[in-house]
């Protein structure tokens, strides 16, 4: 026995086909049930719309509205204008008539008749039946809707027909439930969208519930509604549904290539900077500088020619820009050039598959290689069914799959309770972990930074002053005193003792060695006066022994003559001869 | 459900919408018959289109269940006056049907 896989035909709703791997049965029916207002119809058309935009063609069946209202209830999509092509998309009105008795059972072998001459004739791939249920209730009998269920899915079979069946799942409405019952089961692929209220914002979430013979996306998720049409934010955005971790070669890239903070100081710290690719969570209570280095680390990424995306939630763009100018960081310039797009968002303004969703979208457009995050403890005010750090965690994914390194601020622990789960659930995705805080000690405030982590660096683990001034950010090291450091004014002044003191010392040393020296050089002087006295000493003793040989020989020579002069030839014989005295 | 009666002096006919040798067709064509003979009816202008041939009637009369009965009528916007679903095997119903329809008796 050989099975085959089963053909799939992609809807061209990004999200949708990643939910369904590939798209929906390409010779089969989908059944796409949900509360009224949720977005079934839409999502059903922008399949049609979305095959026609790529040379293909569909028909739509309306047994809920007219074509013409169908068709005006789209019209502000982006998709819609694929829908007035009359070459390549039909419309039938089936609206079942207000003057229409049932007298008997009946099937829909007459929709099928048409259904098939039309979609031989267009080559129709999708086929939309929208709002069924508006025709099988008048049955009443449930085996019989079944039973053209399991009829409209054999015939999409034998037609090679990508069959869409919307109907209304409205559990108030007794007689449409009791109709419908059952038809979840018959079918092998079923889609579910409901609407429910959160914050009094509609909420709307999808579901394969189920799709027999393929891999699917089962979890619910969150949908909305845009400009595009229906849009599955978390299926369009999963990097792990497109990574084969098998693969190492389909993996993102891990860089080791650092990315500067715009602060030297701290560049240090961290060894060069951040990893590209990576995320650093800036934490701290209000007023830390979260934002002014969140900043930095823009103004650098665009300093290096880069594209950096700002995104604020608590601050309005014009502010940051203002508050970043006032201690020496340019964005505005950066802003002009094309390399820095800061854009302000109102956190409970939105769902939070909404702001996610505008940042994917940021993200894809504008291609950037630093996304800033300020605050995005923010996030938490913003309105969803679930969980906030998904969407975060999603964000995150995106990032890092396209080698975006991504800067998050967030307040500090200490608080309150919900930022502090934030922070505790942020700081395990973060690579790079700076905490910012206040020290009070002498009566004044002073901001500290430290490296609580920084994977696959070897960080300091110091405490660094951070100072704000109109050169931007510095970082200094703080003043060890005794068991504490010292920040501010108390460090500087401990730094003028220290240098005052040490001036002292300096000035002791200098006396001392000068008056060393001093005597050094009366020592040599007195040491050159007794070198000099010892040559007077010597010359005259060398005059005193010249002058005692000369007188020796003086008295020689006399004794001589005298001796001669007392000789008793008078010292003729001399005279005569040698040694006479002349 | 029912909707504005079909009056007798619009010129109503019956069309029955079909769909080849499908069971509830061939039952529905049956009972018309019956029913035309026992309403007296049997004079009255009709039409059995089958859909599996022609499916165009289907779009214009908007009647995609069958089998279907329907009053017909030529003139105005919308040419049907009333539809009735279904193999015809609620008798009573189609006789109702079938006599709304009925063509006004000449005074």
């Amino acid at each position: 026995m050989t099975t085959t896989a089963i053909r799939k035909r992609p809807t061209g709703i990004a999200g949708l086909d990643a939910a369904c791997h590939g798209g929906l049965p390409a010779n089969g029916a989908t059944l796409i049930t949900g509360t009224p207002g949720t977005g079934k119809t839409v999502m059903a058309l922008q399949i049609v719309a979305n095959a026609v935009r790529d040379g293909g063609a569909g028909i739509v069946v309306t047994f809920e509205e007219s074509p013409d209202r169908m068709l005006r209830h789209v019209a502000s999509f982006e998709f819609a204008e694929h829908l007035h092509d009359p070459d390549r998309v039909l419309a039938i009105d089936a609206r079942p008539r207000d003057a229409t008795t049932v007298g008997g059972t009946f099937d829909l072998e007459g929709l099928l008749a048409v259904l098939s001459e039309r979609r031989e004739r267009m080559d129709a791939g999708w086929i939309v039946l929208d709002g069924l249920d508006q025709l099988l209730v008048l049955h009443g009998d449930r085996r019989q809707v079944l039973a053209h269920l399991k009829r409209l899915d054999a015939w999409a079979e034998r037609h090679d027909a990508s069959l869409l069946i919307t109907a209304k799942r409205e559990p108030e409405d007794p007689e449409v439930a009791a109709a419908l019952r059952g038809t979840e089961h018959l079918l092998s692929t079923l889609l579910t969208v409901v609407g429910t209220l959160v914050e009094r914002r509609l909420n709307r979430r999808f579901r394969v519930v189920k799709y027999r013979g393929s891999a699917h996306v089962a979890d619910e998720l969150p949908m909305m509604l845009t400009g595009e049409g229906v849009v599955l934010p978390y299926g369009l955005a999963d990097p792990a549904a497109t990574v084969d971790v098998a693969d190492r070669a389909s993996l993102p890239t891990v860089s080791d290539d650092r990315v500067g903070t715009g602060v030297p100081q701290l560049d240090d710290v961290l060894g060069g900077g951040p990893y590209r690719g990576t995320t650093t969570l800036i934490s701290g209570a209000p007023g830390t500088s979260k934002t002014t280095l969140a900043a930095s680390f823009a103004a650098a990424a665009a300093a290096r020619g880069e594209r950096a995306l700002y995104v604020s939630f608590d601050e309005r763009a014009t502010g940051v820009i203002r508050n970043a100018a006032s201690v020496g960081i340019d964005l505005d310039a950066p802003i002009r050039n094309g390399r820095l797009r800061v854009r302000s968002r109102t956190a409970w303004s939105g769902l939070v598959e909404e702001h996610f969703l505008a940042i994917a979208h940021e993200l894809s457009e504008f291609a950037p290689s630093l996304l800033v995050i300020d605050p995005v403890s923010a996030l938490l005010k913003a309105a969803s069914a679930e969980s906030a750090y998904l969407s975060v965690e999603r964000l995150l994914a995106i990032a890092r799959a396209r080698g975006v390194t991504t800067v998050l601020t967030s307040l500090g622990a200490n608080e309150n309770p919900e930022v502090e789960s934030t922070l505790s659930h942020t700081s395990t995705l973060a690579d790079t972990w700076i905490s910012l805080a206040y020290r009070v000690q002498g009566g004044e405030r002073n901001r500290a930074l430290s490296v609580v982590k920084s994977r696959g660096t070897a960080h300091s683990n110091q405490v660094r002053e951070l100072i704000l001034s109109d050169r931007g950010i510095e970082l200094t090291d703080v003043y060890p005193f005794g068991s504490e450091v010292l920040f501010g004014t108390a460090r500087l002044q401990k730094v003028r003792e220290q240098e005052a003191a040490s001036r002292v010392e300096t000035a002791a040393h200098e006396r001392r060695r000068s008056e060393l020296e001093e005597r050094l050089d009366h020592a040599a002087a007195r040491r050159a006066e007794a070198q000099r006295e010892e040559d007077r000493i010597r010359a005259a003793l060398e005059r005193e022994r010249t002058d005692a040989r000369a007188e020796e020989r003086d008295r020689g020579a006399h004794a001589t003559r005298v001796h001669a002069r007392r000789a008793p030839d008078g010292g003729r014989r001399r005279s005569d001869g040698e040694g006479a005295d002349r | 459900m029912s909707g504005p009666t079909p009056t007798p002096d619009r010129g109503l006919r019956l069309v029955l919408l079909a769909t080849g040798d499908a069971p509830r067709s061939v039952r529905a064509r049956g009972r018309l018959v019956e029913a035309l003979e026992r309403a007296d009816l049997e004079g009255v202008e009709r039409e059995e289109v089958d859909l599996t041939l022609d499916p165009a009637p289907a779009v214009r009369y908007r009647v995609f269940a069958t089998p279907a009965l329907l009053w017909v009528r030529d003139d105005g916007d919308d040419p049907v006056a009333a539809v009735l679903y279904g193999d015809l095997g609620d008798e009573e119903a189609l006789l109702r049907f079938l006599s709304d329809g009925r063509p006004a008796p000449v005074p």
